[in-house]
């Protein structure tokens, strides 16, 4: 199948006056179409800088990255969209004025587009509420606003940067089977970040994980749960699960952080 | 209702009415207290006035006709003043936010100018402007406007980074994220700053009006002090509460209607 995404050699490195950091090294990815891609790695590894990458707002320090087959050279509307740790909802907007915000800054907000985000908002059992503002909806439901933002545009990839961290243990689990429903149904490809190693196994098809930064790809992993289990919360109970989960665990450069976390013995 | 909530309702009505009465209670006594004073001749009314004199002097300066051309001039001068400080302040923090090069070289000159007494200016107002309602305004704006762009600038940078990276990520122009995001992001701020300019524009209206005016409450109260006419310099201090009360809360009103929503759409 055709890639959508494509990493190239790709190294950045942030300059600043204290010095130079590293980010990420050596990076070589495909992402097909359709296909919902993993990224794991210890925080501060690199994973929102590769997102940036791909979404054109950091260019790398070498290397190529593609999109659609066309070199990232910038921002550019429509190619790839953000959901993030926030739902980055403007209070002053309303819901239906959220989701469109998108459309409107690429200049394309149109009645048709417009009645798309529409029915979008009705999917999600949003239609009742586009009229109020953020702060009147639970954070659950502001997430899936965000998603509607997000998918208004139809992007050829959605980027999700730990899109679920700042919600409560059971709405990140009743909205991982949510958004997963939704982006699976729209056919979207994704690339998911996280650290929250479950989330990745019960939402993704490939895992990538990386080290400690600089990042560099650790392993690679196709997810195969042998399973017919219809979302990601029942795929968790997979009997495959734990050994994703142990052999990700391993490979995950977190022996330092687990040494320093551990209280002090004396 | 349950009868628990009435009666805590009942008990939350009294307090406040307790407040009420005590507060217009000590009003009333300081008042009563003036006047017994300098009737009993404990306080020499020639030096503190009393509440009768000032009452003679309101009505006099009513029926010469005077007394609400002095309040409308002073009050329409200090609404200039904050509204011009305002817009004039939040503009030049608009430029500086869009030229952050031009906002590092401005900023030492702007720290020197914020500590700088803004009255001292005022001779020199008087040379370049002459010795009009200009000056005025001119002293009101100096007073504020200095504050009002350091304040508003550090409102506009402090903007939330994911919602700016979600706006970049849709291929936001600079002019978008700031209409967008960036300016009623900062409508808090803004807020603020238009409250602390009410109090500074007063004080800029009064002094320009000790120094250049022929008509106004400032003038009122210095030239009874030029020819010792307490009642009239306490006169103009009470109707200047007054005003500057009545201000502040028709600007507490106009804060509670939702600007920010009704400006920029749905
Ligand atoms: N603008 C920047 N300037 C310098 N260093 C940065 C900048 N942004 C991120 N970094 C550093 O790069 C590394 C990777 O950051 P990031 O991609 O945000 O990590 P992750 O998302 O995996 O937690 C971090 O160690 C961070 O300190
Ligand atoms: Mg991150």
């Amino acid at each position: 199948m055709e890639a959508v995404v494509t990493l190239n050699n790709v190294s950045l490195r942030y300059l600043a006056e204290s010095g130079e950091t590293p980010a990420l090294d050596n990076i070589s990815l495909q992402v097909k179409n359709g296909e919902f891609l993993g990224i794991v790695g210890p925080s501060g590894c690199g994973k929102s800088t590769l997102l940036s990458m791909v979404a054109g707002l950091l260019l790398p320090t070498t290397g190529s990255v593609t999109v659609c087959g066309e070199k990232v050279t910038g921002p550019e509307g429509g190619k790839s969209a953000y959901m993030l740790q926030e739902d980055c909802l403007l209070d002053w907007r309303t819901i239906e004025g959220n989701a469109t915000l998108g459309l409107e800054i690429m200049g394309r907000l149109t009645g048709e587009t417009r009645q798309r985000t529409n029915d979008l908002l009705k999917e999600y059992g949003l239609e009742n509420f586009k009229h109020l503002y953020p702060r009147q909806l639970s954070g659950g439901m502001r997430q899936r606003v965000a998603l509607v933002r997000t998918l208004a545009t139809e992007p050829a990839i959605c980027l999700l940067d730990e899109p679920f961290s700042a919600l409560d243990y059971t709405s990140r689990l009743t909205l991982q089977d949510d958004v997963w429903a939704i982006l699976r149904r729209a056919g979207v490809t994704c690339i998911l970040v996280t650290h929250d190693i479950p989330e990745a196994i019960a939402m993704c098809d490939r895992i990538i994980v990386l080290t400690k930064r600089p990042g560099r790809i650790k392993l690679e992993l196709n997810v195969d749960l042998n399973t017919d289990a219809p979302n990601p919360m029942k795929k968790r109970q997979a009997p495959d699960f734990r050994c994703y989960f142990s052999r990700i665990w391993e490979e995950m450069d977190l022996s330092v952080e687990r040494a320093s976390a551990l209280p002090q013995q004396t | 209702m349950s009868s628990e909530h009435q009666l805590f309702l009942n008990r939350l009505k009294r307090t406040r009415m307790y407040i009420r009465l005590a507060q217009l209670g000590l009003v009333v006594s300081f008042f009563a207290l003036w006047e017994v004073a300098t009737l009993l001749g404990w306080l020499d009314s020639f030096l503190v006035s009393s509440p009768s004199k000032i009452w003679q002097t309101v009505a006099q300066l009513h029926a010469v006709g005077g007394l609400y051309h002095h309040i409308w001039i002073t009050s329409l001068v200090t609404v200039i003043g904050f509204v011009g400080g305002t817009i004039l302040g939040t503009f030049f923090a608009a430029i500086l936010w869009w030229w952050p090069k031009l906002h590092l070289t401005a900023q030492p000159f702007l720290i020197v100018l914020n500590s700088l007494p803004k009255i001292a200016l005022g001779p020199l107002f008087i040379v370049w402007l002459g010795t009009g309602y200009l000056t005025i305004v001119t002293i009101a704006l100096a007073i504020s406007i200095v504050t009002t762009i350091i304040v508003v600038h550090n409102g506009f940078t402090t903007i939330d980074p994911l919602k700016l990276k979600l706006v970049h990520s849709f291929g936001a122009t600079k002019w978008q994220s700031f209409y967008l995001i960036v300016l009623p992001g900062s409508y808090q701020t803004i807020v603020s700053a238009v409250k602390v300019n009410v109090g500074l524009s007063w004080v800029g209206v009064i002094a320009g009006e000790f120094l250049v005016s022929r008509a106004g409450l400032g003038y009122l109260a210095i030239y009874g002090g030029q020819v010792l006419n307490m009642h009239l310099v306490m006169t103009s201090v009470l109707i200047l509460c007054v005003a500057a009360a009545l201000m502040y809360q028709a600007i507490v009103f106009l804060e509670r209607i939702n600007w920010r929503n009704t400006l920029t759409g749905p």
